[in-house]
């Protein structure tokens, strides 16, 4: 393979399905032939968008199909992909803008948009933007086409683009290919994003090369991430150490009753294995890890070895395209980084930098000719990295040349950017930044020669400055009056890490309890549990941005609404501690079951249904609309009492009719009842409406998102739903106004609405009655809508017509 | 009846916000975030805030949407539930160096 336009011809071939995509709510697949369709018709998006060859296109988002659509589509049309970490500030895409010249920007709407003038494109509206283009027909490329412009530097200094070529990139995947072989049902989980090279190649070029499935979840937190490993029986896992680091430990945290003695067995591997056994059945699909960006801990990896899931561990560089050495199971020697990887050559200097070679290193960067010419040493391209290479070829690295610090997440942060907004703060005559050292890459400490002022709130202050991959992460004073300096002046670094290392004299941090402390990053103000939030300066803004970082970092649901200008810290406090004990208590997934289904249609057949019909004259129109439907739908309907739902399905094909959960009122089953006689009605309509009817459910105020979730897993398994936007059942006659909740449904879950309208039912059995009188009652079948890029509001807003009109 | 909200927001405040995707979503419709820039994000969660204070309830932020017309005057496209208490409903934005500020006037029944 020469160039990726071969992998990107070879999809239109491929059977099965190559990326799904998690929102959070539901999941979506497309198929390898998809994806080629969807690639092609982007590309004539560029087209349209005036995007020529040789221009470059900026990609700023997290992971998900669109990124690698218009990735596939920069190829075809020829552009240049600029990708930018998400981690990075606007600042960064403004300098890289300037740059590159890019006439066009690809992101989400929930990122900042640069000052230039530039074009737009919001990965939410891609799909729909597309549907209806032609595709771009595949043309020829040249190995040595650019294809991607890799940014790998820090913001206050001139970020250096790396110039990726066709042959750089398939020199990578074809060596790959030699290390890591397909297997079958091969899916990867994509855990790191795209923007990184590492990922690029090994978690999105390779398995699309291997006609592997990739799966990206909806979040990256361990839990989720195990979660997901079982369900989609995932066979192939591409990490940062920091990441295997924070897995171990909920591992840990979940098996700690087999997980130590395991540990501790390490002399018995037999007895070892028996231990571990839980552990593996989880992981019962893995065949392959895959750890690289910053230097692994050697006791992480015996750990998974142990396991019984040995680790494939690289080392390479953004400028090498990926991999430059290799460890492997069998190919592996500890404290090293491996052999050198099929195609490359490495060499070490006199004074033991080492260089490398191969059809995989970059041409240089880009608009730098000065940069570059320093990078390469008589074609030797200049790691900057210093190790030496023993007697059978094992590379072990000593550290690097430069003082840049690797931190724990893989990302290279220039200590200079980082000293320099120090600098910027008053009261500050220098500043030293070193990576210390951590089990896992390194961490941002600052070292600080102040004049004057408070050390915590310059760090703060300076964190301002730099962007989320540069924070801050711990400081110290130092006690003397300068630095130790070189006869030219410059910082000795290492003697001042080596005078951290031995103790120095610092502040300690003030531990306050995670709610406070959450409330003190937003007011400078003394916190005390009677303090009111408006008191303590808290703006209506702050009180949003405060339930939102509650909700974050304490991954709690907050409703905000309970933050006010007069609510004490306590208050707040009792607020998360109530939030944290609700759970999924009222989701009943075991009335999907078949043999429930069947007994439920059964009955409802035998019994509910002809008991409808004594009461109800049914009569029905516009059954035609509903055909030749497909697939799970949301049908909407008002509600005049409770005849609705049985009157409703003896009216719909059997199709839907057996396959329909029904959404419920959940303040009607479980609101604060105080008579026992009520609490008792509460539960027998509560067992009635979710095991005979299949209820859901559906709160009408809060603790949305956690039923939103579990409608996304009924249409997922292709269930459809029956909404009753206006909440509660009219009293005159005059249909209430819908809920806001049909909009969240109708945007997440992408299915078609099905409006329908009930007449006559509130002359049957009317709200406050307990006895039914039989009466005529008149079902309306509407015309199915479907919705693209409205928003919620204006989707309530049409849904509510939709019925009325009927 | 007539009712009127107005409120005033620090745009360096919304601008340390945007960089928390989370609160993006839970305030602003996809249309209101095109573009993300600060100025423009503090006018539209101005104008909500003075939705919410005129019609006295707290603020449920994805129930209205604040739109622009043709001739780039904003106006709000209200939820169903409003629509009984609101009969009509006027908004104007206004920013200037580091604020931005809203007033939303309703007319109920």
């Amino acid at each position: 393979m020469k160039t990726l336009l071969e992998l990107v011809a070879a999809f239109e071939k491929k059977e099965g399905v190559a990326l799904t995509y998690f929102t959070g709510y539901r999941h979506f697949s497309y198929t390898y032939k998809e994806l080629y369709t969807l690639a092609c018709k982007a590309a004539t998006l560029l087209e349209k968008n005036g995007i020529r060859e040789k221009d470059c296109v900026l990609l700023w988002g997290y992971n998900r199909p669109e990124w690698i659509i218009m990735f596939f589509a920069c190829v075809i049309r020829g552009a240049r992909v600029v990708p930018i970490d998400t981690r990075h500030n606007v600042a960064f895409v403004e300098k890289v803008l300037a740059q590159t010249k890019a006439p066009l920007l690809v992101t989400s709407t929930t990122f900042p948009l640069p000052q230039q003038k530039i074009k737009v494109e919001y990965a939410e509206n891609l799909l729909f933007s597309i549907q209806a283009l032609q595709p771009h027909p595949l043309r020829q490329a040249r190995e040595d086409t650019i294809v991607e412009i890799a940014y790998t530097s820090g913001t206050t200094g001139d970020p250096k683009g790396a110039l990726l070529t066709h042959k750089n990139l398939c020199a990578s995947l074809l060596s790959l290919e030699l290390l890591i072989k397909p297997h079958n049902n091969m899916t990867l989980l994509s855990l790191l994003p795209l923007s990184h090279i590492f990922e690029l190649v090994g978690g999105m070029l390779l398995p699309l090369y291997f006609g592997a499935r990739i799966v990206y979840p909806p979040s990256l937190k361990p839990s989720m991430i195990l979660d997901c490993i079982r369900k989609e029986s995932v066979t192939a896992l591409l990490l940062v150490p920091r990441l295997l680091e924070a897995l171990t430990h909920r591992i840990q945290k979940k098996y700690g009753s087999f997980f130590q003695p395991a540990l501790t067995c390490a002399a018995l591997p037999v007895l070892q294995r028996l231990f571990f056994a839980p552990v593996r059945h989880l992981f019962a699909s893995l065949k392959v890890i895959v750890v690289g960006g910053a230097p692994l801990d050697a006791e992480l990896e015996r750990i998974w070895e142990n396991m019984g899931f040995p680790l494939i561990h690289g080392y390479g560089l953004t400028e090498t395209a990926a991999l430059l050495t290799c460890l492997l199971p069998d190919v592996h020697r500890h404290g090293s980084v491996g052999k050198v990887v099929p195609g490359v050559t490495l060499n070490i200097t006199d004074d033991g930098e080492i260089l490398a070679q191969g059809d995989n290193i970059f041409s240089g960067y880009f608009k730098n000719k000065d940069k570059t010419r320093d990078t390469f040493f008589n074609g030797w391209f200049k790691t900057g990295d210093v190790g030496e290479i023993d007697a059978d070829g094992f590379l072990f690295i000593k550290g690097r040349k430069k003082d840049m610090v690797k931190t724990r997440s893989g990302v290279n942060v220039y200590p200079e950017d980082v000293e320099a907004a120090l600098k910027k703060q008053k009261g500050v005559k220098d500043a030293c930044v070193i990576g210390i050292p951590t089990r896992q890459g390194e961490e941002i400490h600052a070292v600080l020669l102040l004049e004057k002022g408070n050390p915590a709130q310059i760090v703060a202050a300076a964190n301002k400055l730099l962007d989320a991959t540069q924070q801050i992460a711990d400081y110290s004073v130092w006690p003397e009056r300068d630095f130790p300096r070189t006869t030219t002046m410059k910082i000795k670094k290492f003697q001042v890490a080596a005078s951290l290392q031995k103790g120095m004299q610092m502040q300690p941090a003030q531990v306050l309890p995670p709610v406070q402390a959450i409330i003190s990053q937003l007011t400078s103000k003394n916190i005390s549990d009677n303090a009111r939030l408006g008191d303590l300066g808290l703006s209506s803004l702050d009180r949003v941005e405060l339930a939102s970082r509650l909700e974050q970092q304490l991954l709690c649901d907050i409703d905000e609404n309970g933050l006010r200008t007069e609510t004490t810290v306590k208050e707040v406090e009792d607020i998360v501690a109530r939030e944290m004990k609700e759970r999924e208590q009222y989701i009943r997934r075991w009335t999907r079951w078949r043999v429930l289904q069947w007994t439920r249609v059964l009955m409802q057949h035998l019994f509910f249904f002809p008991l409808t019909a004594l009461f109800c004259r049914r009569k029905c129109t516009g059954e035609e609309h509903l055909q030749d439907l497909q697939g799970p739908v949301i049908f909407v309907v008002n509600h005049q009492s409770h005849f609705d739902t049985p009157v409703l399905l003896m009216s719909i094909p059997f199709r839907f009719r057996a396959r329909i959960a029904p959404a419920a009122w959940q303040e009607y089953f479980f609101g604060e009842q105080k008579e026992w006689l009520m609490k008792l009605w509460q539960l027998v309509t509560y067992n009635f409406t979710t095991i005979f009817w299949n209820g859901f459910m559906f709160p009408q105020t809060k603790g949305f998102r956690k039923s939103l979730r579990y409608a996304g897993e009924l249409v997922d398994d292709d269930w459809s739903l029956l909404v009753f936007p206006e909440g509660a059942r009219t009293t005159t006659g005059k249909m209430l106004p819908f809920k806001e909740g049909i909009g969240f449904l109708a945007k997440e879950l992408r299915i078609p609405i099905v409006p329908i309208k009930l007449d006559g039912l509130m002359r049957v059995l009317p709200a406050k009655a307990w006895w039914p009188h039989r009466g005529p009652v008149i079902v309306k079948i509407g015309k199915p809508l479907t919705f693209t890029t409205e928003s919620i509001v204006d989707i309530t807003r049409k849904v509510e017509a939709a019925v009325q009109r009927l | 009846m007539l009712k009127a909200g107005i409120d005033l927001v620090f745009i360096p405040k919304m601008q340390d916000m945007l960089a928390d995707h989370t609160f993006l979503q839970k305030v602003f419709h996809e249309g209101e975030r095109m573009p993300a820039t600060a100025e423009h994000l503090a006018g539209v969660y101005a104008a909500k805030e003075a939705f919410f204070k005129a019609i006295s309830t707290d603020p449920a932020w994805l129930s209205i949407e604040i739109k622009k017309m043709p001739n780039g005057e904003p106006c709000l496209s209200l939820a169903p539930v409003f629509a009984e208490q609101v009969k009509k409903a006027s908004v104007s934005i206004s920013h200037d160096n580091d604020y931005a500020i809203a007033q939303v006037i309703l007319e109920t029944t």
